[in-house]
């Protein structure tokens, strides 16, 4: 059998795998196997299978995956997304659309210590859609306000899905993660005038006045001081050279466990005995789950790499009578589709080892690139029928359907593709920061 | 023996939720150490290799167990139930071959590993085989979690039981309609 046969065969195979509800890991894994074992035989697949789930993960670098999902877990315990929400709320809730920026605002700052958009737009998701439907917010806009602002996790560093593009590609770490920064606030800013300007529309005006409504009690300040003292040691570490990025995971997972401690410390020592086990576990659960998927990609990516499928791919973009942007933006579009079947990680453990090659090759920065990959992907995250973000968020509140919620969304991702096309114009926006910090 | 590889899972996700707490202190106190005495600890970055490996392999079966992996309902949640049933036991008898396949080739890996006294050389000789010994051991957990779900989807298919995919109290009428669970990004 030819290897474009071959190739062809596989991947109908691991889209067929997919749809019959086989885990994206295994499925890579299966139609990567078989693949393997029609091009180089049995003995040699076997030995594939051997060496493949040790080398794609035993490597010091990869540690801070797991310890920037630890240190959102904790975090996530230590009830910081809703007390920054509470903050917001109380401090920007009183102006006109000022619930829906309050909710902008809390995703961005829980995304400064979580590096998981799923995390942000559920634990934000749980407390503010309800908050906005009381005060007259139509529950599509509520929704579609939250599952954007979600996606701000994977932008705003610490970013999980920036790190696995590090590790795919080959790029710094530390570099990606500190030209988040910028993308993500920008991003947060593009949201905050989209309800500004069109919030009126979907507020209703006689429970919207209940927003300007005094509310006493203490405001949890502390939650602002927690989230900058963590954003700090991982982000101000790496920015100052003074941590690697797997040193500065490790201590903001260590400074979210104290932090947690401290802030349940009331509540005694069974409470903090089970929030730190349910903390361990989900982490531990979701890093698994994570590298379930690298090492089904690196099975797969062994399959088309025997197939010289990347090399050909490469040969095959860089010969086309396009402008090198052309080129660019056809493999950005590309995401779009992805994005509506498959999830973030899995979209780019797919796509990144044909890809990023091509975009090098043709004179692009990595890190640029990656953080204009990252901003698509996250755009499948608010796109049907795979919109993760818009299933959670409108499953946290009776009565809203996914569908409203995608309705809701919809401007959300034509705002997000507006920034995709200030940050393409403007690499700067996206190289300044860690040019100055020395990692470029 | 349901009963017996639940636990089993729950029992290796404890081992691999306080691997990824062990790894934590030890990346903790080995930049601390580093950066207060400029000494660092001898053998924590191979220490915490071994840890990464046990944090992600041991937790694999209690992902299986929780749902927490990746996978689409979108084709599967439109089709009568019997028919959905049947597509997902193949599906989950495709993955226990492959997974099966993993343990033992992966198994052998270690045994070598171990047999040919294979270590990483870095401030301290660390031996390999213990990584490598971990990794059957995770996808023989989540082997056989996917077995009982492969058992479960084939009695629906069969019309012994409704409850398809090892889940307490999941049932085909109640599986939510989004196409996902769990997720990183």
């Amino acid at each position: 059998m030819s290897p474009d046969v071959v190739v062809v065969m596989v991947i109908a195979l691991f889209l067929v795998f997919l749809a019959l509800e086989m885990p994206v890991s295994w499925a890579l894994a299966t139609s990567g196997g078989i693949g393997l074992i029609s091009l180089q035989g049995i003995s040699v697949t076997q030995s594939s299978l051997a060496a493949i789930p040790y080398s794609t993960t035993a490597v010091f670098s990869l540690t801070v995956v797991p310890m920037f999902i630890l240190m959102g877990s904790f975090a996530l315990h230590g009830h910081i997304a809703e007390q920054l929400f509470n903050v917001a709320e109380r401090t920007i809730g009183r102006i006109s659309g000022g619930l829906g920026i309050a909710t902008v605002v809390a995703c961005a700052g829980f995304a400064a210590v979580t590096g998981s958009s799923l995390a942000t737009a559920a634990t934000v998701g749980r407390i503010a859609v309800g908050e906005m439907r009381q005060h007259g917010y139509q529950a599509h806009f509520a929704v579609g306000i939250v599952a954007a602002a979600g996606t701000l996790g994977a932008m705003i560093p610490p970013s999980v899905l920036l790190v696995i593009y590090g590790i795919i590609t080959g790029e710094q770490i530390g570099a990606l993660l500190i030209a988040g920064i910028i993308p993500g606030i920008i991003s947060a800013g593009f949201y905050i005038v989209y309800i500004v300007v069109r919030g009126r529309h979907f507020i209703e005006p006689s429970k919207a006045t209940e927003e300007k409504r005094p509310v006493g009690g203490p405001l949890p300040y502390r939650a602002l001081f927690r989230a900058a003292l963590l954003f700090a040691i991982v982000i101000g570490g790496i920015y100052s050279g003074v941590f690697t990025a797997t040193e500065s995971g490790a201590l903001g997972a260590l400074t979210a466990f104290v932090l947690m401690v401290v802030e349940l410390r009331r509540d005694g020592f069974a409470v903090i005995r089970r929030r730190l086990g349910d903390a361990l576990r989900e982490a531990a659960s979701i890093t698994s789950m994570s590298f379930a998927i690298l090492v089904g990609a690196g099975i797969f990516t062994a399959f088309l790499v025997s197939a010289r499928v990347p090399t050909r791919f490469t040969a095959w973009a860089l010969g086309l009578d396009a402008e090198p942007w052309v080129v660019l933006v056809m493999i950005l579009l590309i995401m779009i589709p992805f994005g509506m079947a498959l999830d973030p990680l899995s979209i780019l453990v797919i796509t990144m080892p044909l890809a990023y090659p091509v975009v090098t090759s043709l004179g692009f920065d990595g890190v640029w690139f990656g953080i204009l990959v990252i901003k698509m992907i996250e755009l499948g995250l608010i796109t049907p029928p795979v919109g993760v973000n818009v299933y959670i968020v409108a499953g946290t509140v009776p009565g809203v359907t996914a569908e409203q919620g995608f309705r809701g969304v919809l401007p959300f991702g034509l705002v997000d593709l507006a920034t995709v096309a200030v940050f393409f114009t403007f690499p700067a926006l996206v190289l300044w920061l860690p040019g100055r910090a020395g990692l470029l | 023996m349901r009963s017996l590889i639940h636990r089993s899972a729950r029992f290796l996700a404890l081992m691999s939720a306080l691997a990824g707490a062990i790894m934590m202190l030890t990346v903790s106190a080995d930049v601390l150490r580093r950066t207060w005495t400029g000494r660092p600890i001898v053998g924590a970055s191979e220490l915490t290799v071994l840890l990464l490996v046990a944090v992600i392999f041991l937790g694999l079966g209690e992902a299986e167990r929780t749902d927490t992996h990746v996978r689409m309902r979108l084709l599967t949640s439109r089709l009568p139930d019997r028919v959905a049933a049947l597509l997902r036991t193949v599906a989950l008898g495709m993955s226990l071959l492959i997974l099966l396949w993993l343990v033992y080739a992966t198994g052998v890996r270690a045994y070598r590993s171990y047999l040919s006294g294979e270590f990483l050389f870095g401030l301290a000789r660390f031996p390999v085989w213990p990584a490598r010994a971990l990794i059957p051991v995770g996808f023989l957990g989540v082997a056989l979690e996917v077995a009982l779900r492969t058992i479960d989807a084939l009695r629906c298919f069969l019309g012994l039981e409704t409850v398809t995919d090892g889940l307490r109290g999941w049932r085909i009428s109640e599986r939510p309609d989004g196409p996902e669970q769990g997720g990183t990004a």
